[in-house]
């Protein structure tokens, strides 16, 4: 039994974005990376219908992904550098690795590397740069592909440089290079690598990135958002280009005051600053002009996106010579600084979208009374409510379908004050960071109880009926982050016990009987990864986030006070303890029948005993085993007595947040099969055996008829309606059974004559309703985002024309066509990949 | 009332002003002394030290799981190299068959975890450095940003000595450093150096058929190398130091910035201990709960956060 909790923000593997472009296909490609310690993921998804084409784990971690095309190939290839130290070139579709660049004079980590075609010269030359300033070449012979040896360098040069962020090759005089680090950029030339000139920061910034405009413009970027462009001192640069740049520009260079320094000319900068907790990602842009308008060439453009959900970009002006020679005749003390040409956030976005979207208890909201944040949810299948937690530490209980109605659908509900009732629970002193419903995810847990964690330090015990507040745990000393239930094979004490996970490292289990904290593991260092269990060892076992792994004794814990710790693991047995729980859990499920007995396996407290040469706990065990083991021949042949869930619940409600420090926003399942089961049993456990009878529902006559009529159906339907039998069967008894066959005859019987009709129909009723709102974007940011709603069906194989036939009014009408489906569904592919990158990360 | 909790908020901001201005460079600082220290026990050729690198010699004994005679191997290590190794192992197959072989100068046995940590340490050192003395953090997001970066960073170059990456035999077979040994092994054995915690280890990789099954053989002989040791004691100091300045920030200051949860009936005690490197624990109670039996409560229940010598306890109520 595994629980995996939120990862802390330290240990999120950060993600990397390339763009890449199939020229031969004009797919677009969005390459992910996602970085651990050891290995990286790697995704490619097509930005046209937003699939993962490919995911492959490799043992390489990139840092820098630079898509080019190679001569004498069709499409593509990344380059690749990284924590590693060669350079990797992978294809773009299969994500294979086709070839690497290594080393031989002083190999070490590549920082930057450019790749590019000489000119006169057919083959590529790729330039790269180690991160102790070391500058390599590797020429690309012609026909090197898949599964070449590794290369090697023909040409190596040590220069300045360490720990270089990016180097390119000027498109217009190849004779000059442009190294940026983070304390200096500076211009070499390519012939020899000897520097050309050198140009530190602004007080307090450090360079993030730079490029060429032209032959003798380079463009620089900040960390501190802003872009500077200077002009190159012309009698230093080299090339026929660079020659032909000096005649240009005789007239004012025979001056030469402006001496060997690069010039800056003009700035790019914000006029007001907002505060931003990270640098801002930055990136040079150079688009083909469109066709209506001929004049420029390219259009230049200075992208920034930053951590407050901003989108900045500037046009980057074109000054002529003649201008930058006035320029610099005129004194001043700052050059020109130019504001962004256009800029706009993701919080003025969704401030100007109307109707906003509508979060699942906007009923609550008042006009004088500012929204409150959701901040956790959980919705109970079996009672149909929803459970909200939020920011100001109020519970708030609400019917679900009926809350959901008075958000999607237009009607005479709206008009109702105070509908649907609700129920609050009050306890927290501030924001509710998690809920639970133990007897959602076991049935040994009372139906009543409900478990919250709030950022007062508190886990709450709810009555969830008459909505008083049971218990409050005061054992944590920090903000209750997860709450989650022990696996059904712990001992029975543990059984009525929930697990927590504070923000100070502790992990709590709380007996919700007893009323009484049972263990608290609260000695780890560092966050807390994951919780994983080893009942029959009675062992809890708790992964930090630096790799080591605390290993508590929960129930030999209770019985001696003062040990609970039993061992602390680091490094390779650390993780292959963590295996073990994994692999654990399949072999004991089989064993585990006799095992649940008493406290733990007695085994174990043997062996406890012995090692502490403890008598009585040595007799003890002894006796519990030779129990135990009388126990065993009566457990074999009763199953385990959890019943696994038949019923699936026909909606549910699932929170989701972009980011930690959102509000909740809310999806909804619509499960038609689960729907029309429900209704039906509804309707038949109305009837009396009379008037099933009556209507031929119980007949075995019909029963045949219809296994027949499923038999002629394709291929495909029948293996469908099959399946679905048998899952029936599995679940209910007889008698449902039988009532399910038979009136699957009855559906197909009425589909059969008012699909069409009821296609139409609910289409219309769909745009009368006029769909209140479907939020599309999954990408908001905090502070702007309230609770929005998705609909999703999680059937799409089931046609809405069955639903509709059993005149639901309620959502379904908003399922419009399996393309509406399509969309949602691949939005909330991408909400997922949202939720798990960071959002700076992501706009690189 | 009123006028406490106004008082309290604004020692809550001065505070926060203080934690960010002061306490975070003070922290940093001693940060970065920590990894610099760290990062001078690596035995890599740096601009600092021209000085050649140190040759060791290491006999490597056997684990615990293979027997005296099976693998014997002497190393000479330099920087990040293995410079001369002279390796004995026994065949599985045929037990009598001794198999010699050895790594030389001229091509020598490179272990990338020693340069891939130094360099992940490298980057958490640039970090720090690159935030200047006079620089105002603006808000604890920022402090929690770079603090995250510098541990993952660190976490990293820590991870890569402690659980080396695991390869397949393919991967040992074809590797660039199999092909630094002279004369080579037989198809079957793959070797590989690599370094697990503080120790150099040498396995021996054997595939062999037995009855028609394949079967896998592994041995190994060990050393312990000294300033692994030390570079890893660094290494979990500065992690730890990071991360409870994180948890400083995180815990105490991130929802201090949100003025409206100062209105809500905590009591805050903070304890001080004698490096003025203070916990600060918050604790919802009712107002009519007694803040001793809270106190002793905790005490009782948690140990270990107040062993630490205290000379003040306050109450902000």
């Amino acid at each position: 039994m595994t629980s995996s909790i939120r990862i802390p923000e330290a240990s999120v593997p950060s993600v990397q974005l390339t763009y890449t472009r199939i020229p031969s296909t004009s797919t677009q490609i969005v390459c992910a990376t996602i970085k651990y310690t050891h290995f990286s993921e790697m995704a490619t998804w097509d930005l046209v219908d937003g699939k993962c084409c490919e995911l492959v784990k490799i043992p390489y971690v990139h840092t820098n992904i630079q898509p080019y095309h190679m001569s004498g190939t069709e499409d593509d290839r990344l380059f690749c550098n990284g924590y590693y130290a060669e350079i990797l070139i992978m294809d773009p579709f299969s994500l294979e690795i086709l070839f690497s660049l290594a080393s031989r004079v002083n190999p070490d980590w590549i920082s930057a590397l450019h790749v590019l075609r000489p000119a006169k010269r057919k083959d590529d030359v790729v330039l790269g740069l180690t991160t102790t300033g070391m500058v390599k070449m590797w020429p690309l012979p012609a026909g090197v592909g898949k599964g070449s040896d590794p290369l090697y360098e023909t040409e190596s040069k040590q220069i300045r440089c360490l720990n270089a962020i990016s180097m390119s090759c000027c498109a217009y005089n190849q004779r000059t290079v442009i190294i940026v680090c983070a304390k200096f950029w500076q211009i070499y030339d390519a012939g020899d690598f000897s520097v050309l000139c050198s140009v530190s920061p602004p007080r307090g910034e450090r360079w993030l990135g730079g490029d060429f405009l032209a032959a003798d413009r380079v463009l620089l970027w900040s960390d501190e958002g802003r872009g500077y462009m200077y002009r190159l001192p012309t009698n230093k640069l080299r090339g026929k280009f660079a020659d032909s740049c000096i005649a240009d520009s005789k007239d004012f260079h025979s001056k030469a005051t402006d001496g060997d320094n690069p010039f800056l000319y003009c700035t790019l900068a914000m006029p007001v600053e907002k505060p931003l907790s990270c640098p801002p990602a930055m990136r040079f842009f150079q688009a083909v002009a469109q066709q209506g308008k001929p004049s420029c060439k390219y259009q230049k453009l200075l992208i920034r996106g930053d951590s407050e959900g901003a989108i900045k970009f500037w046009h980057i002006p074109e000054v002529s010579n003649s201008q930058l020679a006035q320029i610099k005749q005129e004194e001043f003390d700052k050059p020109t600084s130019l504001p962004p040409t256009y800029q706009i956030t993701m919080s003025e976005v969704w401030a100007n979208m109307k109707p906003p979207p509508a979060g699942i208890v906007d009923q609550l909201e008042t006009p004088d009374a500012p929204s409150i944040h959701i901040t956790a949810s959980i919705y109970l299948p079996q009672q149909g409510r929803l459970v909200c937690g939020r920011e100001d530490g109020s519970i708030i209980i609400v019917p679900a379908s009926q809350t959901v109605m008075l958000q999607l659908l237009h009607g005479k509900h709206q008009q109702y004050d105070d509908w649907p009732p609700h129920q609050v629970l009050l306890g927290h002193a501030g924001r509710v960071n998690c809920l639970l419903y133990p007897n959602h995810v076991h049935p040994r847990y009372e139906v009543s109880h409900l478990v919250s964690g709030g950022v007062d330090f508190a886990v709450c015990l709810w009555d969830l009926y008459s909505g008083s507040l049971l218990h409050r745990f005061c054992v944590h000393a920090g903000e209750i982050t997860q709450l989650m239930v022990p696996p059904s094979n712990c001992s029975p004490r543990v059984l009525k016990c929930i697990c927590s996970v504070a923000s100070d490292h502790s992990v709590a289990i709380l007996g919700l009987s007893e009323r009484k904290c049972v263990v608290l593991a609260s000695r780890h260092l560092f966050p807390v990864v994951t919780v994983k269990w080893r009942p029959l060892d009675d062992f809890m076992v708790v992964g930090c986030s630096d790799g080591t792994v605390y290993i508590w004794q929960m129930e030999t814990g209770m019985l001696n006070f003062s040990c609970h710790l039993d061992r602390v693991l680091h490094g390779i047995c650390a993780e292959e303890v963590l295996h073990a729980c994994d692999e654990n859990v399949a072999s004991t499920t089989a064993a585990s029948a006799g095992g649940d007995m008493g406290l733990a396996n007695p085994a174990v407290h043997f062996f406890r005993g012995l090692r502490s040469r403890n008598l009585s706990a040595i007799r003890h065990a002894t006796q519990r085993g030779l129990h135990q083991l009388q126990q065993l021949h009566h457990h074999s042949n009763q199953h385990d007595g959890v019943v696994v869930k038949s019923d699936a619940p026909p909606l549910v409600i699932q929170g989701y947040r972009t980011n930690p420090k959102d509000s909740e926003s809310h999806i909804l399942f619509f499960d038609i099969e689960a729907l029309i089961v429900q209704l039906l049993s509804e309707e038949y456990s109305a009837m009396s055996p009379g008037t099933l009878e009556a209507q031929g529902l119980i007949n075995s006559a019909e029963y045949e008829k219809v296994s027949a009529l499923t038999q002629s159906a394709s291929p495909d339907a029948s293996k469908k309606i099959a399946d679905f039998f048998g899952r029936v069967k599995d679940k209910a008894g007889d008698m449902e059974r039988i009532l399910k066959e038979k009136d699957k005859h009855g559906i197909l019987a009425k589909v059969k004559e008012g699909a069409e009709t009821m296609h139409t129909k609910l289409q219309a009723k769909a745009e009368s309703v006029g769909l209140k709102n479907i939020s599309g974007d999954g990408r908001e940011r905090k502070g702007e985002s309230k609770d929005k709603c998705l609909l999703l069906c999680s059937r799409p194989h089931l046609t809405v024309e069955r639903v509709a036939h059993f005149s639901f009014t309620q959502a379904p009408a908003m399922l419009k066509s399996p393309l509406h489906l399509e969309i949602v569904t691949s939005l909330f592919v991408m909400i997922g990949l949202q939720e798990r990158f960071k959002f700076n990360d992501a706009l690189e | 009332m009123a006028d406490l909790e106004k008082e309290e908020s604004h020692n809550l901001h001065v505070e926060f002003q203080w934690v960010l201005h002061h306490e975070v460079h003070n922290i940093l600082q001693q940060l970065l002394s920590i990894l610099e220290e760290c990062h001078r026990r690596f035995p890599l050729i740096n601009s600092e030290t021209t000085q050649p690198l140190k040759q060791e010699k290491f006999l490597m004994s056997p684990s615990h799981l293979t027997t005296q005679d099976q693998v014997k191997c002497v190393a000479t290590l330099t920087g990040d190299s293995i410079c001369h190794a002279e390796i004995q192992l026994k065949s599985r197959r045929q037990q009598n068959v001794v198999h010699r072989t050895s790594v030389t100068s001229d091509c020598p046995w490179k272990l990338q975890q020693v340069q891939d940590a130094a360099n992940h340490l490298q980057q958490a050192i640039r970090m720090i450095e690159n935030v200047h003395d006079d620089y105002k953090f603006k808000s604890s997001e920022e402090v929690l940003h770079l603090l995250g970066a510098i541990l993952s960073c660190v976490q990293r170059s820590r991870t890569i000595l402690l659980v080396p990456r695991k390869r397949s035999m393919d991967d040992l077979i074809n590797s660039k450093n199999m092909k630094s040994l002279l004369p080579p092994l037989p198809n079957e054995i793959a070797v590989s150096f690599y370094i697990q915690s503080h120790k150099l280890i040498f396995a021996v990789y054997q595939v062999s058929m037995v009855h028609g099954a394949l079967k896998f053989d592994t041995s190994q002989a060990e050393c312990s190398i000294p300033w692994l040791n030390e570079v890893l004691v660094l290494l979990t100091v500065g992690l730890q130091t990071c991360q409870q300045l994180k948890d400083k920030v995180q815990t105490v200051f991130n929802a201090s910035n949100n003025d409206s949860k100062l209105n809500n009936p905590f009591y805050r005690f903070f304890v001080c201990n004698q490096t003025e490197n203070y916990l600060f624990c918050r604790f919802a109670c009712s107002p009519s709960t007694a803040i001793s039996t809270q106190l002793h409560e905790q005490a009782r229940s948690r140990p270990k956060r107040l062993l630490s010598p205290c000379f003040g306890v306050r109450f902000i109520v």
